[in-house]
């Protein structure tokens, strides 16, 4: 990388002649960025491969690696471990954490508001909501363990419409009320709303089925399937991509709807998909990791402090990278690591990081921003 | 010169206002004949409530014009995709924006947005475009700065230059001024005058400042509170009364020298004969007027000298007065102080102690 960087500083140079340059800037700053992203890579292989390492029965890294490489694994039994069960759940919370995060950038710029987040404005609990409802008015047992693939496919969807409900319902009062702090509010108030809802049909049914929905408002990586997770994966990885494409719209709309339609862009457009894709992530990650809470929101500011950029076309993708990193790393510290017979919750452990980012911003008035 | 130059943005018969649902549209403005040439700076005046912003919002294409069309280049606007549009006109809004992290360069390489595909990279052109805005709108310094560290008239002055990289025809900026101070007005006022020749572009902006508006533009647009638009030279419309008729009020005149609306407060009949040199004359006039007297080329009555001096010394005498009426004494404040004294002795009543006259 050095060689190539002094050849084109050289030409840059003879440029410069000509034109006043900034160049020399303009290339540390791509240098950086690239820098940030290898370092988060770096930091992502290393959490994967500790979490499938260790665990209640430890897998020396060397096994690991040869196993995900595909090659022949020491003993069957570590085999079983890694692809049965510490391999979905990692993919799962890989998914998990750049679904949310990237669902969560976008709803900062849409929402115009910095605490935007599909956990803190109750879209989870819209999720929830929805895949209860269809659940609870089928004859399943538990959650989405002992459907078969085309109600799994409906619990989804009726998730996906869930999450989509409570969003419009959120932007539709954003865009009246405009003060972040009250739309906050209202989506945690959406959020109890949903839960009390999904509470009251509990109640009514199946007391047997309260354990399974419980573990589900708490989140967890830990019970997806590999069936499962071709759905995730197939519908993650379309909609991360779709994500890619709204970046520059997403940019011109941080200047404000007015702005962003002078410049030509299809505001209702603009919404209408971005929404979608938030929708669509956040609804199947609930439907099958529960509502992980908090990686959403810290997740965008962790990529633009770092990357010092709002430019979507980065923090998109550096947002997925922190996000997988979070739930691993907090998978790991809530039960993963082997160390104790303990299993926590996820959330308890991701409101250990988005808590904190939450007051930062609250504290530093970024949540005062003007609403245009 | 400008009329040989087709106009970059034409209103036709343009009924500009409101379509509400159930409910008739409601027309703001009627029957709109408007040209905005290349390299013209045109602004836009009128009191508030008259449809200034709806004129805007129709120009720009915001809001569908409820009769007649507004041209682009002589293309139908409502039949430009908004693309296409962007393409040719660019918007700068009142409010400021907050976009988070951004830098300048960043933010001004949002205006080449129109011309790139939604996922597509910086082209050179796109690089060059940016450079070219930065230094028209001055702001080359600022390139590697935060937005949100820069002072509201640098901000300002980058919005611009973001607007001005979408490479506009038009260019239309809704009240510019309204959050800056005197001198970062007079620099963004002299930075537009100057784009109108490096970009040859057509500048259309609305503003409440009458002087800048007059002094500066090259057509002034007068919206009226009746629903019409006259289109003239600032001096046509300051000279036929056409300024003072829609903005006087009770109590208000238009005040020629000053190019602005005064309150008209002649309290008394006196007048005075004021003799003085250069800017000395102009502010003891300005005296003059303050303390409710009328001034008169006529030097038979009160004849006002003035010594330049810091501070000046005055004396008001006059040969056809009494002896006992002199006075003189040091400074504008004694000369106003006096004055008011003398008109309000004369009216029969306490002078009041409020200054009289104050910019529209």
């Amino acid at each position: 990388m050095s060689d190539s960087g002094t050849v084109v500083d050289d030409t840059v140079k003879t440029e410069a002649v000509a034109v006043p340059s900034h160049k020399p800037g303009a290339r540390r700053r791509v240098g950086y960025v690239a820098g940030v992203f290898v370092l988060l890579l770096v930091l992502l292989l290393g959490a994967v491969v500790v979490l499938i390492a260790q665990g209640s029965i430890p897998i020396p890294i060397s096994e690991v690696l040869r196993i995900l490489t595909g090659q022949e694994a020491l003993t069957e039994v570590h085999r079983t471990i890694v692809m049965d069960a510490r391999l979905p759940k990692v993919i799962a919370g890989l998914l998990a954490g750049s679904a949310l995060a990237v669902g969560g950038a976008q709803m900062q710029t849409l929402f115009r508001n910095p605490l935007a987040d599909p956990f803190v404005l109750g879209v989870s609990s819209g999720a929830i909501l929805g895949a209860a409802i269809v659940i609870l008015g089928t004859s399943g047992v538990g959650w989405l363990a002992g459907l078969g693939v085309v109600s799994q496919l409906g619990v989804t969807g009726a998730a996906v419409v869930g999450a989509a409900a409570v969003l419009l319902i959120a932007l539709g009062i954003a865009r009246r009320i405009g003060d972040p702090v009250v739309v906050l509010v209202v989506g945690v108030m959406l959020g109890y709303l949903a839960g009390a809802i999904v509470d009251v049909l509990v109640y009514y049914t199946d007391p047997e089925r309260l354990q399974a929905l419980a573990a589900f408002t708490r989140g967890s990586v830990r019970n997806v399937t590999w069936s499962e997770l071709q759905i995730i994966t197939v519908a993650c990885v379309c909609v991360l991509g779709l994500s890619c494409f709204l970046s520059q719209p997403l940019n011109a709309l941080l200047l404000g709807e007015r702005y962003a339609s002078s410049m030509g862009v299809n505001v209702r457009q603009v919404h209408f998909l971005s929404l979608a894709s938030v929708a669509v992530l956040s609804g199947i990650i609930t439907a099958y990791c529960g509502a992980i809470g908090f990686v959403g929101l810290a997740a965008p500011h962790l990529a633009r402090g770092v990357l010092r950029t709002a430019d979507h076309r980065s923090v998109l993708p550096a947002s997925a990278l922190v996000g997988a990193v979070i739930v691993l790393v907090a998978e790991y510290v809530a039960g993963g690591n082997g160390l104790t017979t303990v299993s926590l919750p996820l959330n308890s452990v991701t409101a250990f990081v988005g808590a904190p980012v939450i007051l930062w911003v609250l504290l530093t008035g970024r949540a005062k921003r003007r609403v245009g | 010169m400008s009329e040989v130059l087709k106009p970059a943005l034409q209103a036709l018969g343009v009924t500009a206002g409101y379509r509400r649902r159930r409910h008739p549209a409601v027309a703001v403005l009627q029957d709109l004949q408007l040209e905005a040439h290349p390299g013209e700076l045109i602004t836009l005046i009128g009191p508030n409530g008259a449809g200034k912003s709806t004129l805007l919002r129709t120009l720009v294409g915001a809001q569908p014009p409820l009769a007649g069309k507004v041209l682009l280049d002589g293309v139908d606007l409502t039949t430009l995709s908004p693309r296409r549009r962007a393409q040719r006109l660019a918007v700068v809004l009142t409010e400021p924006v907050d976009v988070g992290l951004m830098t300048v360069e960043a933010v001004v390489a949002l205006g080449r947005i129109p011309f790139r595909p939604w996922a597509g990279r910086e082209s050179k052109r796109d690089r060059d475009a940016v450079d070219q805005a930065l230094a028209d709108a001055g702001v080359e310094d600022l390139r590697h700065r935060m937005l949100s560290d820069l002072s509201d008239g640098e901000r300002q002055r980058v919005m611009v230059a973001r607007a001005l990289a979408q490479e506009p025809a038009v260019l239309v900026l809704d009240e510019p001024t309204a959050f800056l101070d005197v001198a970062r007005r007079i620099e963004l006022a002299a930075m537009l005058t100057k784009l109108t020749t490096t970009t040859g572009a057509a500048i259309i902006l609305s503003t409440h400042d009458l002087g800048f508006a007059l002094r500066r533009a090259d057509q002034v647009w007068l919206v009226g509170g009746d629903g019409t638009v006259t289109a003239s030279a600032p001096e046509d419309l300051a000279y036929d009364g056409a300024i003072a008729r829609t903005f006087a009020g009770d109590n208000m005149s238009f005040d020629d020298a000053s190019a602005t609306v005064v309150v008209a407060d002649v309290t008394s009949d006196a007048t005075v004969h004021v003799v003085a040199d250069g800017r000395l004359k102009l502010w003891t006039e300005h005296a003059v007027r303050r303390a409710g007297w009328a001034l008169t080329g006529n030097a038979s009555g009160h004849v006002l000298q003035v010594e330049p001096d810091s501070p000046c010394r005055w004396r008001l005498n006059g040969t056809h007065l009494p002896a006992a009426t002199h006075a003189e004494g040091v400074g504008f404040d004694s000369l106003v102080a006096h004055l008011r004294g003398r008109g309000a002795a004369r009216n029969g009543k306490a002078p009041s102690p409020t200054s009289r006259r104050a910019p529209q």
